[in-house]
């Protein structure tokens, strides 16, 4: 046996260890989740045998199949239905408009906490964090009531002598608000503690080279923190896109965020079919905003030569 | 490695199995079974201190086990845990249901067809109530959705459909109805505005029976619905029931359609102040419905769970239902204690109109939400 030889063969049974190490939450994993999802796609092209049968039993307006053959009926009648393409517009803006936002937002509470120490900048920091101990569904009855056309907004305008102020409640700019300042926290945090490890004397070092401090920023710290700006981003734009409470209470009843419309389809017009081709959708989108998540990390852990 | 693993596998499947099951399944002996209800507090508070001590002093021995869900969150999962054991002829997640999704198991056969010979109280309900569920669930109490209006604002409430329309419109922001599929009081006031502008065959047709043909006359009711929307409170729809009994007595609005039971509970509480009270409209009324119970097929406590079927439709549990929750009863009212009778005056409680057939109210609730807001 050769040396090379040898070495393969530990690094296969390496392999093969790693492999059994990680197989009972794999198996948990394929069995809870990936089952349900792989049953609930050949549900969409009209499937209905199986582990099907039980919800297309009680579903109305079913686009199924008898052979092999899938069908994409149901496809189309949700894609060329055009509330639907309201609603996913919707959706995808105010996702865009919400990750924009947050980025924007993090980085500045971030930047002024890490070049400014005062108690001030202190304070900034931990308000921005605080709704994270908030329940979003009192948060957004909370934000719903101060931005209403009675809420605290409002009023306050009318007493500075302004009839007639926006009132920010059942409209998508209130969603946004309620969207913002649910993700907001995470941003502030991931953001902050990746610049807090960007060291002084890097900074200091690119200052004594003459560089001004908007380019010491471009230069030093947005490449230092663009892993977490990453992940802030896409988690982010995931969680704004398949969320259900904050456009549930604070927007309006038409058009509305594709998590709404889901939940009225599976639980009001017992339309099941139809409210997992949306939610094929969301995934879709979702996972295009995944992948350039995983192809941060992966970039990531071959500068760390982890890959 | 493999006999490391396997067991691993096992206890987390064994671990997600217990975190999963707090539904709890229908066990125990032959003398007991298990109630799955859903609803609000008031319907919680109706079993427990009522019904079922009720029944466990008339028939000594007999254990009931409730599992109750707030506000029927549990109840799509049930439903298809009910239908799954159907299937597959397991031990079903429960005996007795008493949900809105009961409805959905008599469609899909998952509930038994109830027969006087089973249930000698039977008789006493109207075979027109049992029609709609093909005999495979039992009615056993009812509400209707009623008008309350404020009566230090409104001296001359309408009478009519037609004129509280009018009103509506010569009132902007003074009235409200909950967007339909959030509850069954705005699911109400949908149904009577698209049922004004269709036929009444095609109306009484659409209350029993599922058929895409009667929707095509739904297009007026629409338009109608949507050129109220500039005139509804704040221009928006309130989510749920109880959102606007909140907004009558807050005095943000005037008038609004509303459950009897939960209006007249609200009133009782004191959350209502006797300057808001009901009347009833015509041409058409409102809906009113009534809340059935089902008993899964394949149950193995059938004997000890009719028991309880008859039970509710028996005098006592029947004036404790408008006692306690101010529910209207199934049986005539002609055999309840005298002081109940007049409890609902002004209120039609055994001659409600029936609202549409499950599957075709979905289908109204999509189309208002395509078209209304």
């Amino acid at each position: 046996m050769t040396a090379v030889a040898q070495r393969v063969r530990t690094r296969n049974r390496t392999r093969l260890r790693g492999f059994l190490l990680a197989l009972p939450p794999v198996l948990v994993i394929a069995f809870f989740i990936g089952l349900p999802v792989i049953a609930a796609i050949a549900y969409t092209f009209g499937y209905s045998g199986g582990i099907n049968s039980v919800v297309a039993a009680l579903a109305q307006k079913q686009h199924l199949v008898d052979g092999a053959a899938p069908t994409f009926d149901a496809y189309r009648e949700v894609l060329g239905d055009s509330s639907f393409r309201t609603d996913l517009l919707v959706t995808v803006i105010v996702t865009i408009v919400t990750v924009v936002l947050v980025m924007v937002l993090s980085w500045a509470i971030a930047l002024y906490a890490r070049f400014s120490r005062g108690v001030l900048a202190k304070l900034v920091t931990a308000l921005a964090v605080v709704p994270m101990f908030i329940p979003v569904v009192i948060a957004s009855y909370a934000i719903l009531t101060f931005y209403s056309t009675d809420g605290f907004t409002r009023t306050l305008f009318h007493l500075l002598g302004w009839e007639d102020s926006p009132a920010l409640a059942y409209k998508m700019t209130g969603v946004t608000v309620g969207q913002v300042w649910t993700h907001l926290p995470f941003g502030v945090l991931l953001i902050s503690s990746g610049l807090s490890s960007v060291p002084d004397t890097l900074i200091d070092a690119a200052r004594d080279a003459g560089a001004s401090m908007s380019r010491a920023v471009r230069a030093v710290m947005i490449p230092m923190a663009a892993l977490p700006t990453i992940i802030v981003a896409t988690f982010t734009g995931i969680g704004v896109l398949g969320s259900f409470t904050v456009p549930y209470l604070i927007g309006p009843n038409a058009p509305n965020m594709l998590g709404v419309s889901m939940a009225q389809y599976y639980q009001s017009f017992n339309q099941a079919q139809q409210a997992v081709v949306m939610a094929v959708v969301v995934f879709v989108l979702a996972a295009g905003i995944g992948y350039f998540y995983v192809r941060a990390n992966a970039k990531s852990a071959r500068g760390s030569g982890r890959l | 490695m493999f006999k490391r693993t396997i067991p691993l596998t096992a206890l987390a499947l064994a671990l997600l199995t217990a975190c999963g099951g707090n539904g709890g399944t229908a066990s125990g002996g032959d003398n007991s079974f298990t109630l799955y209800v859903s609803g609000d507090v008031n319907v919680r508070d109706l079993y427990q201190k009522t019904l079922i001590p009720g029944f466990e002093k008339a028939n000594a021995g007999v254990k009931v086990n409730l599992v109750f869900s707030e506000h029927g969150q549990n109840d799509t999962s049930m439903l298809n845990r009910l239908g799954a054991s159907v299937k597959t002829d397991s031990e079903p997640p429960f005996d007795i249901m008493d949900a809105g999704a009961v409805k959905n198991a008599a469609r899909g056969q998952f509930v038994d067809v109830l027969t006087a010979q089973k249930i000698p109280n039977l008789s006493k309900i109207d075979q027109k109530m049992l029609d709609p569920v093909d005999s495979r669930a039992m009615p056993y109490r009812g509400s209707s959705v009623v008008l309350a209006y404020d009566s230090t604002k409104v001296t001359a409430p309408p009478k009519t459909m037609a004129e509280l329309i009018d009103w509506i419109k010569a009132n902007p922001g003074k009235f409200t109805y909950n967007s339909p599929n959030t509850g069954g009081s705005g699911d109400a006031f949908m149904n009577t505005v698209l049922t004004m502008h269709m036929d009444p065959a095609s109306a009484e047709k659409a209350s029993q029976a599922y058929d895409k043909n009667v929707e095509t006359q739904w297009k007026a009711g629409l338009d109608v619905l949507k050129s109220l929307t500039p005139m509804v409170y704040q221009r928006v729809y309130p989510n749920g029931n109880q959102e606007v009994i909140n907004l009558l007595s807050k005095g943000e609005i005037a008038m609004a359609p509303v459950w009897s039971d939960q209006i007249l509970a609200a009133k009782d509480s004191g959350l209502i102040k006797d300057n808001i009270k009901l009347t009833q409209i015509a041409d058409p009324p409102f809906t009113g419905s009534l809340t059935y119970i089902g008993l899964a097929a394949n149950s193995t406590h059938k004997d000890a769970a009719y028991k309880w079927f008859n039970y509710v439709l028996e005098k006592e549990p029947q004036a404790e239902i408008v006692r306690k929750m101010a529910g209207y009863p199934v049986i005539s009212p002609s055999e309840l204690p005298a002081e109940l009778q007049d409890k609902f005056t002004g209120l039609d409680t055994t001659e409600f109109r029936q609202g549409f057939e499950t599957q075709t109210d979905s289908d109204a609730k999509e189309a208002w939400q395509k078209n209304v807001p």
